[in-house]
């Protein structure tokens, strides 16, 4: 089974080898828990080390904001993207929506946008920061569901291996923000951020990778000064 | 069973024009107000008025009755209602002109922009796997049926005849025409639209 590579240290190891192609996987956990930083390392990765044309699509953070911020773990965004394998679109979601409304479009038309640029760029390896954001966009459960799986099918055939990060609220179990997400996705990797006294320890989980086998222990990980790390061996539960 | 959306602006259009087209009729003397006329050129309004004028109460309701036929198939053909309305528009004011200018007769009715109706609905005939320059012959081979019968038949009235598929002809080839624009338009939107992620 060909797998590809995440390029993320100790994830690997989890992920029994890396992430299956053409497969959309969702990453979920709480605010500051490094969601943004993984799904960069894995785009950033696939762009430098692997070969692999890649797509962050920003619905967060401004470019510039994230370019700045991803430079502190060592990614040159602004130097891959020169080299033509990685390219990096969107902004705030309050940037996004004045341009939508501008030109009358809508979320269609964003998926028909990253298509667009998948296509056109031989993409392989996309990122969408963050999915909850996206279907804001959209009043009803039904709309919701609807446009993550046109979003999620099209990627998928177009054989692009896909990162939908999303927002789960503090102490909660969810696996998503709206709970849809994880059912129209091929995989689920949850961060967590447990108290331990007076900190909290992170810890991740691959909760559902279809057609792969993977870790299914909650494993510690660290935001470094290169980014993010996982400790592949360690625990974040004693055994009593 | 899967709901069928239809577009209501389609039914509001016809209702509007039915009404415009009605008071312009009852409108004293309307023929001779609001139709494109060689002796009044000056009075360039015309050129907006003479769509909504008829000459009488058969020519009124065969156009009402067009129309709402019209209006039918554009619903069927998944008309877009904005370049529907406007290609109806644009053709009752302008698609006349050429063949005015070369040959100046007085002009009314909603036929020509129906016409351009008929041109605007033949290439969209395709998804329903039909062959679209069969289409457009048939329609072509309908438009001038009229001064084919009166020149066989010997009757009088051929020049008239022949001038008036003219102009439904120009309505027609308009129609067409618009289609191949509009389409382009569409192109030029949706990319617009699909330029949100790399402008923000």
């Amino acid at each position: 089974m060909i797998k590809i590579p995440t390029g993320i240290e100790g994830m690997d190891m989890m992920l029994k080898g890396g992430l299956l192609p053409g497969r959309n996987i969702l990453l979920s956990g709480p605010a500051g828990s490094g969601k943004s930083t993984i799904a960069m390392q894995f785009v950033y990765n696939g762009a430098q080390h692997y070969g692999e044309p890649s797509l962050y699509v920003t619905l967060e953070e401004s470019k510039e904001k994230l370019i700045e911020d991803m430079g502190k773990f060592g990614f040159d965004l602004k130097k891959a993207s020169a080299m033509g394998k990685f390219h990096i679109v969107g902004g705030p979601m309050a940037k996004v929506t004045h341009f939508m409304q501008k030109v009358d479009a809508d979320v269609l038309n964003l998926i028909g946008e990253i298509e667009e640029i998948v296509k056109s760029e031989g993409i392989k390896r996309v990122v969408i920061d963050s999915i909850n954001l996206l279907t804001m966009l959209m009043k009803t459960e039904r709309e919701k569901r609807e446009a993550l799986a046109a979003l999620a099918n099209m990627l998928s055939s177009l054989g692009c291996t896909t990162i939908l990060t999303s927002e789960t609220e503090e102490g909660t179990m969810k696996l998503s923000r709206y709970g849809v997400e994880e059912f129209i996705v091929d995989g689920v990797v949850v961060l967590y951020l447990v108290r331990q006294g007076s900190r909290f320890v992170p810890g991740i989980v691959v909760r559902k990778m279809r057609g792969s086998n993977h870790d299914k222990e909650i494993r510690v990980y660290k935001i470094t000064d290169k980014g993010v790390v996982v400790y592949p061996t360690e625990t974040m539960f004693g055994k009593i | 069973m899967k709901k069928i959306k239809i577009d209501w602006r389609f039914g509001v259009f016809i209702l509007v024009m039915v009404v415009i087209y009605l008071v312009v009729f009852l409108f004293p003397g309307s023929q001779n107000e609001f139709s494109l006329d060689p002796s009044a050129k000056e009075e360039f309004w015309r050129f907006g008025t003479y769509q909504f004028a008829h000459l009488d109460w058969s020519h009124l309701i065969q156009n009402i009755v067009t129309l709402g036929l019209v209006s039918f198939i554009a619903v069927e053909l998944k008309t877009r209602f904005k370049f529907f309305s406007i290609n109806y528009f644009l053709a009752g004011l302008v698609a006349v002109l050429p063949l005015w200018i070369i040959s100046p007769f007085v002009a009314l009715g909603a036929s020509v922009a129906i016409y351009s109706c008929f041109g605007y609905f033949s290439p969209k005939t395709k998804q329903f796997k039909l062959k679209v320059w069969l289409i457009i012959i048939g329609i072509k081979v309908f438009i001038f049926l009229k001064p084919i019968l009166t020149l066989i038949s010997g009757a009088e009235g051929f020049g008239f005849a022949l001038k008036q598929s003219l102009a439904h002809l120009s309505g027609f080839v308009f129609g067409l025409l618009g289609f191949y624009m509009f389409k382009e338009v569409d192109k030029f939107l949706t990319k617009r639209k699909q330029y949100v992620l790399r402008r923000a």
